[in-house]
């Protein structure tokens, strides 16, 4: 009687464990997607030619992309210079840049990186 | 020894079911709070667009009951028009202009008040802001595009039924008096500022987070943005559809007059809707279009009307008066902006460069 009972009890705990993973998943997935800042684009420019374009929102987790002498790290959060073999390395130092109109040049290489906005960053506007 | 392994073995299945509903009850919590809070966040905001003020108004509301609050407002939006606006037929100031030279005319105390913030810029600007201009505005009537340059002897006539002098407050009655017939006055230089003003106070009385509101080129922001950081406002460019940069706000509201918006054109000479009440003709002070931010939705207007018609230097004193903060877009593409925006505005479009006040 009891041997079944204690072999069932967990199955239901974990049936239970497994949908409360399920949902906080899907909850993570669609609150992830709705804060994602939208709209915005990363364009990197390498020699005044777009070599990598994306908007924030189809960008996953961060991955770095090596342009010229630098590496330029692109997430959803946004994009900056991870490294570069230029001697200032004002563009590292630049930092992360997450919103439309911010950008961060590394003159040497040549490549710079900014963030353009498809509105989703502008509230209004005058005029 | 038996028993023992009876009672632990119990013992553990309890402590797994015990593990097991706490675990559970606390992803359960986990998942509804994050599904719950975009309820507590507002959501998506309710974004809805009406017509007032003869323009667009735009509004986009976060907190739960931002579709109430927006309904609300735009019918406070629509009330105002309805009282403010020269061509609706009972309202105050059709009343008013209907019986200038005539009698004293009791008004709105909203009416009275923003009568009384027109003529303190009136005062303050030299004449720069003037509501009434209207005999002039109605000549010129930009909105009916005849394109036509009224002629000198019909600017001249009506140039004399133009100056503060010739409207007579008295706030404690909330009356208001033109004293001359062929006297009218035309608030629609201050209507769309006033509009976010009066949105704004329906956001505060219904407790909105957040909300920002566009009547035509007149923005109120309030509350906090969701998203958090301030407020971006685009600054329109001048010789473009896009933007000429972006100005980040905290609060309140912005306000801009340039010389594209209403004009025609006419043997190659732009005419714009920016009169100068002192010469009946459009302002020529070598601007583009002035943006002005303000605590007060009607004074943004007014100051970047008057702001314009001024020029620069001259309206860059008047609005350090008001603690107001302003960005001058010149005809050469020179940008100035007031101390108070040099951290806030970013130019961004090209062809222009930022320069100091003049």
């Amino acid at each position: 009687m009891r041997a079944p009972r204690s072999r069932r009890l967990p199955g239901k705990g974990e049936a239970a464990a497994l949908l409360a993973l399920l949902l906080l998943a899907l909850a993570v997935f669609f609150g992830a997607r709705r804060f994602a800042p939208a709209g915005e684009t990363v364009l990197i420019e390498q020699n005044g030619e777009t070599v990598f374009s994306a908007r924030l929102a189809d960008l996953g987790e961060a991955r770095v992309l090596e342009i010229g002498g630098a590496a330029v790290e692109v997430s959803r959060r946004g994009a900056r210079f991870l490294e570069s073999d230029c001697p200032d390395r004002l563009c590292v130092k630049a930092g992360l840049l997450t919103r439309a109109g911010e950008s961060a040049v590394c003159l040497p290489n040549r490549v710079s990186v900014r963030i353009t906005g498809g509105g989703g960053s502008i509230d209004a506007v005058t005029g | 020894m038996k028993a023992i392994l009876e009672k632990g073995a119990r013992l553990t299945e309890r402590a797994w079911k015990r593990l097991a509903a706490a675990g559970l009850a606390l992803l359960l919590v986990v998942v509804l709070a994050i599904a719950l809070f975009p309820l507590l966040d507002g959501g998506s905001p309710a974004e809805i667009v009406t017509y007032a003020m003869g323009s667009y108004v735009r509004q986009t509301v976060y907190g739960k009951n931002g579709e109430e609050a927006a309904r609300e407002a735009a019918g406070a939006v629509q009330a105002l028009d309805n009282e403010i606006s020269w061509r609706a037929v009972g309202g105050d100031i059709q009343r008013l202009n209907e019986h200038a030279g005539d009698d004293w005319i009791e008004l709105s105390e909203e009416t009275v008040g923003l009568l009384a913030l027109a003529q303190e810029v009136c005062e303050k600007s030299g004449g720069a802001f003037d509501v009434t201009v209207a005999p002039l505005t109605h000549l010129w009537d930009f909105d009916d595009a005849k394109n036509e340059v009224p002629s000198a002897e019909k600017i001249a006539d009506r140039l004399q039924y133009v100056g503060g002098k010739f409207l007579r407050l008295d706030q404690n009655e909330n009356t208001a008096s033109l004293r001359n017939t062929g006297n009218a006055v035309d608030l629609g230089g201050l209507g769309k500022g006033a509009a976010c003003d009066a949105a704004c106070a329906v956001y505060e009385t219904l407790g909105v987070r957040a909300a920002v509101i566009a009547v035509g080129g007149s923005i109120g922001v309030y509350g906090t943005k969701p998203a958090g950081g301030r407020w971006n406002i685009a600054v329109r460019d001048p010789n473009s559809d896009g933007s000429i940069g972006t100005l980040s706000i905290e609060r309140g509201f912005v306000s801009t007059s340039g010389s594209y918006e209403k004009c025609f054109e006419k043997d190659g000479v732009l005419y714009h809707h920016l009169l100068d009440p002192h010469t009946g003709m459009p302002a020529r002070t070598g601007l583009l279009s002035v943006t002005v931010w303000s605590e007060n939705g009607a004074l943004s207007d007014m100051l970047s009307t008057a702001c314009f018609v001024l020029g620069e230097s001259d309206g860059a004193a008047l609005l350090e008066t008001f603690g107001a903060e302003g960005i001058f877009i010149r005809e050469d593409g020179a940008v100035a902006v007031t101390d108070g925006l040099s951290e806030s505005f970013q130019l961004t479009a090209e062809g222009y460069a930022l320069a100091p006040l003049a």
